[in-house]
């Protein structure tokens, strides 16, 4: 069973439409990115999804039918903006959203020490939260999200203000939350951390649903005819590569049309003189696919997190030595 | 329930435990106890040094027989105005009065004093004289006291009341309870004005609402600051209380007054729900708006509304029957400190008490369901203002 289904639901707000016949299902054991530009609906989506606000038309089943007070007990959501009450201090604060997802508080306050010093905040108990950083904030918020144990998480922008090393740290803790079976949406525009954790994607354009499915397939429905390659020999000279240039020693080659990988592959086989060290399919970044789909504008205004130096794409790697 | 009873907790003892919350509860019973004692000071120290007395016509009595009487400031009797100017000067007396030998056909008196003389003086003069002349009178001796000093004992019986104690203390009693009540919603209130916008601006009611309903959060948040009102009412009146049991075990003239609990309770019954209607306006503006700057500007409006009894404060207590009267206790925005103006100074109708209190309640239960609903809208717009037209778009929306 899905443990959320969003069937056809539509918002509107004044003459703007908000969320426009959408219809998703996310299963348990999964993380679910959640991408789009600003304003794209996203937001609404969510709030629609947590019986924030209600639907015009469609309909929300999480775990399974409407939304009660025991399931918001089994939800976990850390919002974009994140402030907490900064005159109170940090244990109180998360003992207090604790209690209201029902946990006794004596339990809620062993959870909470594992926790924070498990997040490196076990010091900053008794601190007021206005003396923390962004950082520990965010870390102190993922510790709210998280800490009644919830089957259904919503993270947006869980990486934000978080250096590289606590990102590693909340990164492998929402994989391990996927692991022991929680459903997770993750909306973020860092687009390689998609790529490294989602199961699925849904890119909300103006509040339509314009893509969807597993990252791998849809990296690949946007996939050109091109291979990375390496080696020696006349590699891009074959009758076979209709256009090829050199980057790092590495050929980056567009095949001819009707050309696929494995053929190429299979002719520069037979080429005694060519000899393969690398070879990759290439597949377009998510990145690149967002910015294809809502525009280059609106990824600018996203400051999308563009990982220039890293290959382009490796789905495929065979690396092999032919006729060497 | 249980979510409801965790945030009324924690939204109490949020703002219970802020300086400013605890220098308002004491320090407004701290300024009263002052004021107090800077009223005792004026009187401890009011002058009560020796009158002299010069008496050129011989009719004075002497003044040890007329101390039987109680006399304040006591009298000295100087044989000569020299004698009587010297102690004046040399500051043993606080002023003296002559007799001149023509008194008995002018009644002309002439008073001598250096400084503030106590107001007291010119009527313990006149009794002093008054008692002096009916001793030398021949008027027999029962007749000559009731006639002297401290001889009229008036008694006020009021023909349109059987209340005890006086008319000033039903006054005076519901409107000063009136004024803590209103100024402990105006305070405590206020909060919620606060915490609506800064949790709308962080998005910590976001994640609230992810854990209770709006209907939850706010009964929650007006449980708490009700009771949080209701705690600077308790310290306001215990202190009011105990510093009246004082001064009524030294003021004889007080001890007929009993502390009037039924207004209390009255005051009490009335309040809550006001209080919450005042609490839901303030969230409803903390919704609408970025910043409480703006959102105290709007507040404005709903002091206005509150201070319409205060407009009619004449007729209130002038004609606390009339139609405009009945009126005012009866609108929910009024009505909580007209009822309690008018229960101290006549009997209300069985039928508008309760057709008041009902309206009033039914008022705040309404309010808070507003409060749900535009929190919903509200949540949408954070960083945006909320015009009256969107809310109540929205609230025909839903």
């Amino acid at each position: 069973m899905a443990t959320v289904q969003v069937k056809q639901v539509s918002k509107r707000f004044g003459s703007t439409q908000a969320v426009d016949d959408v219809s998703l299902e996310i299963a348990p054991g999964e993380i679910f990115g959640l991408l789009g530009p600003n304003g794209a609906g996203k937001t609404t989506l969510i709030r629609i999804i947590l019986d924030i606000i209600r639907p015009d038309t469609g309909k929300i089943a999480v775990f399974g039918g409407p939304m009660d007070e025991a399931k918001k007990n089994r939800i976990g959501y850390l919002p974009e903006e994140r402030g907490l009450y900064a005159d109170i201090k940090l244990m109180s604060v998360i003992l207090y959203l604790a209690s209201l997802k029902g946990i006794d508080r004596k339990e809620a306050a062993t959870r909470a020490e594992a926790y924070l010093r498990q997040l490196d905040l076990w010091a900053y108990r008794d601190k007021h939260l206005k003396e923390l950083s962004r950082g520990m904030h965010q870390k102190a918020q993922f510790i709210v999200t998280i800490l009644h144990d919830p089957d259904l998480i919503i993270v947006d922008e869980p990486f934000s203000g978080l250096d590289p090393v606590n990102t590693r740290l909340i990164r492998n803790m929402i994989l391990g939350l996927r692991d022991e079976g929680k459903c997770i949406i993750m909306s973020t525009h860092q687009m390689h951390q998609v790529e490294e954790m989602c199961d699925r994607i849904a890119l909300i354009h103006r509040g339509q649903k314009v893509l969807a499915g597993p990252v791998m397939a849809v990296r690949r429905q946007f996939a050109k005819n091109t291979v990375e390659i390496s080696g020696s020999g006349p590699l891009n000279t074959l009758p076979e590569v209709e256009h090829a240039r050199q980057i790092n020693g590495t050929w980056h080659v567009t095949l001819a049309e009707g050309i696929t990988p494995q053929r190429y592959l299979r002719v520069l086989a037979r080429h005694e003189e060519i000899s393969v060290e690398h070879f990759t399919v290439a597949l377009p970044r998510l990145n690149d696919i967002f910015i294809s789909m809502v525009g280059a504008d609106a990824a600018e205004e996203e400051n999308m997190t563009v990982m220039p130096t890293e290959p382009a794409a490796e789905m495929t790697s065979i690396e092999k030595g032919v006729g060497g | 329930m249980k979510k409801t009873f965790f945030i009324a907790r924690y939204e109490y003892w949020r703002f219970a435990r802020r300086k400013g919350f605890v220098f308002v509860v004491l320090g407004l019973p701290l300024l009263m106890l002052a004021a107090f004692a800077v009223i005792f000071l004026v009187f401890s120290s009011r002058e009560n040094r020796p009158v002299g007395a010069v008496d050129e016509t011989g009719i004075l009595i002497a003044p040890d027989i007329y101390a039987e009487i109680d006399a304040s400031p006591p009298f000295v009797i100087y044989t000569s105005e020299v004698e009587a100017r010297a102690a004046l000067e040399d500051e043993d007396i606080q002023a003296y009065f002559v007799v001149p030998a023509g008194y008995l056909t002018t009644g002309d008196i002439l008073v001598f004093h250096a400084g503030d003389a106590s107001e007291d003086v010119n009527g313990e003069i006149s009794d002093y004289l008054r008692t002096s002349l009916l001793a030398g009178s021949g008027v027999a001796e029962d007749l000559a006291s009731r006639l002297g000093a401290g001889g009229l004992d008036t008694q006020f019986i009021s023909l349109l009341e059987e209340r005890s104690g006086n008319e000033i203390a039903s006054f005076l009693f519901p409107f000063f309870l009136g004024l803590l009540l209103m100024m402990s919603i105006f305070t405590t209130g206020g909060y919620m004005l606060q915490a609506v916008v800064d949790e709308k601006e962080n998005r910590t009611m976001e994640i609230l609402l992810t854990s209770v309903t709006p209907e939850q959060l706010m009964t929650g948040k007006m449980a708490g600051l009700v009771c949080l009102g209701m705690t600077q009412i308790l310290v306001w009146t215990s202190f009011l209380l105990v510093g009246f049991l004082i001064i009524r075990t030294n003021v004889p003239e007080l001890s007929l007054i009993v502390p009037p609990f039924d207004m209390v309770a009255l005051g009490v019954a009335w309040f809550v729900p006001y209080y919450i209607i005042y609490a839901c306006f303030m969230a409803i503006v903390g919704l609408s708006v970025t910043e409480v700057s703006e959102g105290q500007q709007a507040a404005g409006i709903f002091s206005l509304l509150a201070a319409i009894p205060f407009w009619f404060m004449l007729l209130l207590i002038t004609a606390p029957d009339s139609t405009v009267a009945v009126a005012l206790s009866l609108i929910p925005f009024t009505s909580p400190f007209s009822i309690l103006i008018r229960y101290g100074l006549t009997t209300i109708p069985p039928w508008q008490m309760i057709l008041s209190w009902l309206l009033l309640a039914g008022t705040a239960v309404f309010t808070i369901y507003l409060v749900g609903q535009v929190m919903r809208l509200g949540m949408l717009r954070y960083g945006q203002r909320l015009t009256v037209r969107q809310i109540l778009g929205g609230i025909r929306s839903s």
